[in-house]
């Protein structure tokens, strides 16, 4: 067992110390038992992991030949213009996929099928 | 870090917003902004009206298509292209699959749109806050 010694706002530790006693009781332990429960549940949540920005590429194909490859679409028009490529020629793929269906939520109300 | 807040409009959570097509150099509107609405119950990026999505020329790249699944269970067909989604006040700017159909009467901002936004909404002031992450 690691024993660690952290400092807690004031209010958040009585917070939790009144928690802890009313979930485990008053007996030894309880306020490790809460946190332990507490930090499991952070480390499976997406708050404990770092939020990296996954850079979407993008590529022009022609036929199925990429014509222009680049990391952002202002980087593949200024590309495709460099070339003097028509974008309407191009089939433009995401490196992120496209998804096979999308939930449109309750606003969207249709009439058909 | 720059926080920026609205009111509810209407009850909805409308956020100012501008799209751009960089393939066809075209923006929407051509001035200003237009309200868009933030709803987390669709999982795309953003989804327009197709009288927009052709202001935006998006109609005239090679299409790409998708299912998108209604709360009733019912599915329509959705034609999309990417394009840029800018919230020029706080600035933002992101990419995305941005879809159409005739049934969509509005502008709506999906969770894929709020990625990289932390938006929290206050219904005591009926504030709406955006930030970049």
């Amino acid at each position: 067992m690691g024993v660690i010694t952290l400092k807690l706002d004031d209010a958040l530790e009585k917070k939790l110390r009144e928690s802890a006693s009313r979930v485990y009781g008053l007996a030894r332990g309880s306020l490790s038992r809460a946190v332990e429960d507490a930090l499991t549940m952070w480390l499976q949540s997406d708050a404990s992991r770092p939020h990296r920005a996954v850079a979407t590429k993008y590529k022009a194909f022609r036929g199925r030949a990429v014509v222009v490859e680049a990391q952002s679409l202002t980087e593949l028009a200024r590309g495709l213009k460099e070339l003097g490529i028509n974008p309407r020629d191009v089939e433009v793929r995401s490196s992120e996929p496209v998804p096979a269906v999308e939930k449109l939520g309750l606003r969207v109300a249709g009439r058909s099928a | 870090m720059k926080t920026l807040a609205w009111g509810f409009t209407d009850d909805s959570l409308l956020i100012p917003i501008r799209l751009s097509n960089p393939l066809l150099e075209t923006e929407y509107p051509i001035d200003g902004r237009v309200m868009a609405a933030l709803d987390t119950g669709y999982t795309g990026f953003v989804l327009i009206p197709p009288m927009i999505f052709r202001a935006l020329k998006l109609d005239e790249l090679k299409p790409i298509t998708t299912k998108g699944q209604m709360a009733d269970g019912r599915s329509i067909r959705l034609l999309a292209a990417y394009g840029i989604l800018r919230i020029p006040e706080l600035p933002f700017e992101d990419e995305g699959l941005i879809e159409t159909n005739p049934e969509i009467k509005e502008i709506l901002l999906g969770m894929k749109a709020m990625r990289r936004l932390k938006t929290t909404v206050d219904g005591c002031r009926k504030l709406v806050m955006a930030e970049t992450c």
